[in-house]
């Protein structure tokens, strides 16, 4: 419960922060700062997208203590990483005398992990180090390969003999007035997530070295991906020339949110309206048909969810196009998008978005589309959300589904007409209450035709029907997908 | 120590409509079932529930059999008994105004906060 909450205070510090974020880019925009101010400005950049990387790490932490972290492993050269940590650390080692000694084979050593992962494990390693290490003293790096990948980081210090137990446990700290007692903790977790393992030796003699073991990326790499290149400078701002004129609309209940956006959409060559909630969004729409909508999920009134669903049957309702509806929202875990996409948002784009992603999608070139599959009712859900409750108990569910399957198509091949609606009948009453809306509506047409003399037709049904028990991903249902039922 | 939880006995030929109804609704009543229909009768007897829930679509006895039954037995027929069923949705039993084939009747997709209302309507 704890955890919930605190999950729920991050999420909810991400809108203000990149509220803050995003000002001075757009004061920049109104007249050219002095010398002074672009300072300042810079240090308001900089301070505030610091803490978002914090908040948004504090949540990936969250989901990898709960098992729910997805690692998107890439090919990582582990020695450019040291080498950027050290630069960075450079400053604090030169105020205690210290210097980095880095030892490394000489051969591409390329480890399966991800960048911001590898990176705050190395931070970590090496600021402890460095704060440890009794002045004039060196931090030994050293690099071997091997399968898997061997990174120590020693120092002259000793860890006090009552923390050597407890030194990766949540909350440990020594000596530190300012530890939170997480930074040892979640390097393991980091490491451990990626495949990996961090151990510690320490002893009053030879001083205490941390192991960081990372697997080795096989040769051929990820589908050809190459070492990630060294952070990616500020994007460039494209013109906004190529921009189609667009009528927007914009539902967000919060306005400083909504005025960085609109201040982001240039105008006159798009009509820009603003809806505060989900009810006024959908009487925006019944005024006039925006081409796209930017939907935030959690607003009060009426949601996300729910005016997307009225907006869609307002639309087909007239006849008109539907229009581009687009989840605009602060969580940016993979079940939101998931859960969004089922529930038929055409696109997903997480805040903080850049003002590039924004008109780049507006071009109609990018954004993650959250329903592939499923934008057209006839194709399956490639992803059903289920209670949290229900979870569990959907491998055997799904098992006993397809057993059922299986006796329909008997029936069918046997023309057994009743059998057959009995089991369409049985199959769509279970479906529907587990979540499973479209293989309920495909029962439906199932028991609806039962007597049908198209046992063509019948059989594609029992067919698709099959094909989506087998290969349907299931997620639990988030607080986002929980909006969404 | 007795339960003070109301006990409801659940007619349905599929196991999954039960573990959904134990997940959903288990901790707050004492569910009982079985999945053939012709033993319903003998085990209310037994288990003297305070409500029955019943499939209407079942193999060999229906739900309306299954009624006929309660309704004739001195010993379970002023026991409340409802279908649960698939074959209305939430909005066609309350255009039905509660009422399937004749008995009252609960859409087994009504969501459960609605369901338990409906449940304790039937219990009183």
């Amino acid at each position: 419960m704890q955890e919930e909450v605190e999950r729920i205070a991050r999420h909810d510090l991400k809108t203000p922060l990149n509220s803050i974020a995003a000002i001075p880019e757009l004061l920049r925009r109104h007249r050219q700062p002095d010398k002074d101010e672009e300072a300042l400005l810079a240090i308001v950049e900089r301070s505030a997208k610091r803490v978002l990387r914090m908040v948004s790490l504090s949540l990936d932490l969250y989901r990898m203590e709960v098992g729910r972290y997805a690692f998107r492993p890439q090919a990582l050269d582990l020695a450019a990483q040291v080498l950027a940590v050290t630069q960075d650390l450079a400053k604090e080692a030169e105020a205690k005398a210290l210097d980095f000694r880095i030892a490394r084979d000489d051969l591409p050593l390329l480890v399966r992990g991800e960048e911001t992962l590898c990176y705050s494990i190395l931070a970590n390693l090496l600021k402890n180090a460095v704060e440890a290490a009794p002045p004039g003293s060196p931090v030994r790096i050293s690099l071997a390969a091997g399968d898997p990948v061997r990174l120590r980081v020693h120092n002259e210090g000793a860890v006090p003999v009552p923390i050597r137990a407890s030194f990766f446990e949540k909350y440990a700290t020594y000596g530190k007035s300012e530890g939170t007692g997480l930074g040892s903790y979640s390097a393991r977790l980091m490491a451990r997530v990626q495949g990996g393992e961090l151990t510690m030796d320490s002893a009053d003699d030879s001083g205490t070295t941390l192991t960081l073991e990372l697997q080795l990326m096989p040769q051929q790499g990820l589908a050809g991906e190459t070492p990630l290149a060294p952070r990616a400078a500020l994007p460039v701002v494209l013109g906004t020339d190529a921009i189609p004129a667009l009528r927007i609309l914009l539902a967000d209940d919060d306005p400083d949110n909504m005025l960085i956006m609109k201040l982001f959409l240039p105008s006159p060559q798009l009509v820009v309206e603003t809806a505060s909630n989900g009810r006024e969004a959908l009487e925006a729409c019944r005024r006039q048909r925006p081409d796209v909508i930017f939907m935030d999920i959690e607003m009060p009134v009426m949601d996300g969810f729910e005016a997307l669903q009225r907006i869609r049957t307002l639309q087909a309702e007239r006849g008109e196009a539907a229009s581009r509806i687009v989840a605009f929202s602060a969580h940016d875990d993979e079940t939101s998008q998931l859960c969004c996409g089922a529930a038929g948002f055409d696109l997903y784009l997480s805040k903080p978005s850049s003002q590039n992603e924004i008109l780049e999608l507006l071009r109609g070139k990018t954004g993650r589309s959250g329903r592939a599959a499923a934008v057209s009712t006839a194709l399956p859900d490639a992803v059903v959300c289920v209670d949290d409750d229900l979870f569990d108990a959907i491998p055997g569910f799904l098992e006993s589904r397809r057993t059922l399957t299986a006796a329909l198509r008997h029936a069918l091949a046997a023309q057994e007409c009743e059998q057959l609606r009995q089991l369409a009948h049985k199959l769509k009453g279970s479906l529907g209450l587990y979540g499973f809306d479209w293989a309920a509506r495909i029962c439906g047409d199932l028991e609806y035709h039962y007597s049908s003399a198209d046992p063509k037709a019948q059989g594609a049904r029992i067919d698709a029907l099959e094909q989506h028990l087998a290969q349907v991903k299931i997620c639990r249902r988030t607080r986002v997908c929980a909006a969404s039922h | 120590m007795m339960s003070h939880k109301k006990k409801i006995l659940v007619i349905d030929d599929d196991d999954a409509v039960f573990a959904y109804l134990q997940k959903k609704i288990g901790d707050r009543y004492d569910l009982v079932t079985t999945t053939t229909p012709d033993s319903a009768v003998n085990l209310a007897i037994r288990e003297t529930p305070d409500l029955i829930l019943c499939d209407i679509d079942m193999p060999e006895l229906t739900g309306g059999d299954v009624s006929v039954s309660f309704f004739e037995n001195r010993q379970v027929k002023h026991i409340p008994f409802a279908y649960l069923t698939a074959y209305v949705s939430p909005k066609e039993v309350s255009f039905l105004d509660g009422n399937v084939g004749g008995r009252k009747g609960i859409a087994k997709r009504t969501p459960v906060p609605e369901m338990i209302q409906m449940i304790e309507h039937l219990l009183r």
